[in-house]
């Protein structure tokens, strides 16, 4: 069938006009999947008959259309989104044959708003790591160049959106778990406020860090899901009272008199951090900083001075509650035993077992949190100067399958950017600035204070009217 | 790090071949987070959360408590008459 729709908005008038049936939309994405699945390695589990069985039921409730806010949209959730009677493996072997027991908040707030559930996504094993090489299940290929990475830890959800393989992919963030696989396929990544979103029923990795986000081709659909995710849950006391502001109305298309930060520390960061940032990302963020002030944007340098330490700070608190989270699953409860973690999960386990242990939680532990203060401290400074602050993503290209498995502390280099902003609990969203000579995707991001995404929405659609970067697709 | 007895705190079976994998990776990372120590941190507090909220508890409702007797709950008999 010839594909009618770009986003929610146009899927939605598609139903309402009668030009197409939820069953009709299912069976578009089902044979995309079918077709090209084996080869991107996205999706862990198709739901095949439960993606039918909800297309039919929404059919009888054409006529309430407009009381479900994702009526017929076609979503997937990464595997760490626990789902009723649905296997749920957080991408690894020691839960390869656990059938989740209940739908995680999130999960069951898409289904009553009216999604279609595809299936379960692929992922780092429990979210750890930023290429998608340390699933059990094998890796997730990047659909712009099959050889590459999608980025991580929610590969699974980058590479299925870029790749239309579902409109909407849910994903988790905890040190930049979205936005990275979002900048590395070309795809809009929304990491929120920690807490704007419930985190009950979802595997947990780092509970003072996660958050729960989505990825998607536009901003407009970013702010459309919000809507229906955020917002307090009794079953998770960290969810914010705040109330939920009407996302989809922010969307702008101007950024007149808004201030935008670039701190100092992110761009050119030398080369103890990142051995320097990779020179198209810097140009194809500096051209992004441009056309943001094209728009309108007030533009200066800001300072967090901090963000060296930051690093740091991230893999002691990280690998800490890692390696606390992670104990539940003594082969007792939960499937197989201990020994069938992953390596990168091993090791994550042991690092914050040995910075938690007796003689040495002191110097490690307590000095990250005080650390970590100093980080909040910083972000707070900046957002008295300026909005919002851009800066790229991740600060190389996306690279080769198997490249940097043999060097974890590599990796862990990659996320200076993206965990300050969860060290702070902040919003941030993940952009589509352009392709490098070897036509590879590469994202900036926009971070904005506490229950900012209003605004971030606003800024980022404004960004995304006036360039053609989210209108690219792989040809697949 | 003595990677056995780590190992052995986190519950976690390990090969001989993984200890030799892991030992010298951990200690990498153990390296580059010493960095901290040079940080000034004598008069900052710790941050363990973020989410600006605290004491987040439920109204404590015993509504549904079994009728009470002098300060005892009433619950059926468990004993028979013989």
């Amino acid at each position: 069938m010839n594909k009618s729709w770009t986003d929610i908005a146009s899927l939605v008038e598609g139903y309402k006009t009668g030009k197409l049936s939820p069953t009709t939309v299912v069976e578009y994405y089902l044979e995309r999947i079918h077709k090209l699945n084996p080869e991107l390695n996205a999706y862990l589990t198709v739901t095949e008959d439960l993606a039918k069985q909800q297309a039919k039921e929404l059919e009888k409730k054409l006529a309430e259309i407009d009381s479900f806010p994702l009526f017929g949209v076609p979503v997937a959730f990464k595997d760490l989104y626990q789902t009723q009677g649905i296997k749920t493996t957080a991408g690894s072997k020691v839960l390869e044959n656990y059938i989740g027991q209940y739908n995680a908040t999130a999960v069951q707030r898409y289904i009553d708003a009216g999604a279609i559930v595809l299936g379960k996504l692929n992922c780092d094993a429990w979210a750890h790591g930023s290429s998608g090489e340390n699933s059990d299940f094998g890796p997730t290929k990047n659909p712009w160049n099959t050889q590459y990475v999608p980025g991580g830890s929610s590969s699974g959800s980058a590479a299925a959106v870029a790749a239309d393989l579902c409109l909407v992919a849910a994903g988790t963030d905890t040190g930049g778990s979205i936005r990275c696989p979002a900048s590395f396929c070309s795809v809009v990544g929304l990491k929120p406020t920690y807490g704007r979103v419930s985190r009950y029923g979802i595997i947990a990795m780092a509970s003072s860090l996660d958050s729960i986000g989505h990825i998607t081709g536009s901003v407009a659909d970013s702010a459309r899901v919000l809507a229906v995710t955020a917002g307090v849950d009794p079953k998770d006391a960290t969810t914010s009272t705040q109330p939920v502001p009407d996302y989809p109305a922010s969307l702008a298309t101007s950024l007149k008199g808004v201030r935008i930060g670039i701190p100092k520390e992110y761009l050119r960061l030398g080369s103890t951090m990142t051995e320097g940032m990779d020179k198209e990302v810097e140009q194809l963020t500096d051209a992004a900083i441009d056309q943001l002030q094209k728009l309108g944007a007030i533009v200066s340098q800001v300072s967090l001075p901090h963000t060296p330490q930051s690093l740091a700070c991230y893999y002691i608190i990280q690998p800490a509650e890692v390696s606390s989270n992670l104990a539940r699953y003594d082969g007792i409860r939960y499937g197989h035993d201990r020994s069938a973690f992953g390596p990168e999960a091993k090791r994550r386990i042991m690092l914050g077992t040995y910075t938690l242990s007796a003689g040495y939680y002191d110097a490690y532990y307590k000095t990250a949190q005080k650390v970590r203060t100093l980080v909040v401290e910083d972000f707070d400074k900046a957002f008295e100067r300026v909005d919002l602050i851009v800066a790229p993503v991740m600060p190389h290209l996306p690279f080769k399958i198997g490249e940097k498995v043999a060097d974890p502390m590599s990796l862990y280099l990659e996320d200076i950017l993206t965990v300050p902003v969860n060290l702070a609990g902040l919003p941030a969203i993940s952009l589509p600035c352009g392709f490098s000579q070897t036509k590879l995707p590469v994202g900036f991001q926009l971070i904005g204070p506490k229950f900012s995404e209003q605004k971030l929405f606003a800024a980022a659609q404004a960004y995304e009217l006036a360039t053609p970067f989210h209108e690219q697709h792989p040809s697949l | 790090m003595d990677i056995k007895h780590v190992a052995s705190l986190a519950n976690l079976p390990l090969t001989a071949a993984e200890e030799q994998t892991y030992s010298p990776q951990l200690d990498q990372v153990l390296d580059y987070v010493q960095q901290l120590q040079q940080t000034d941190t004598a008069k900052v507090g710790e941050t363990n959360q973020v989410t600006g909220t605290k004491n987040i508890t439920r109204s404590d409702d015993v509504a549904a408590c079994p009728p009470l007797v002098t300060g005892f709950i009433k619950v059926p008999a468990i004993f028979g008459d013989e």
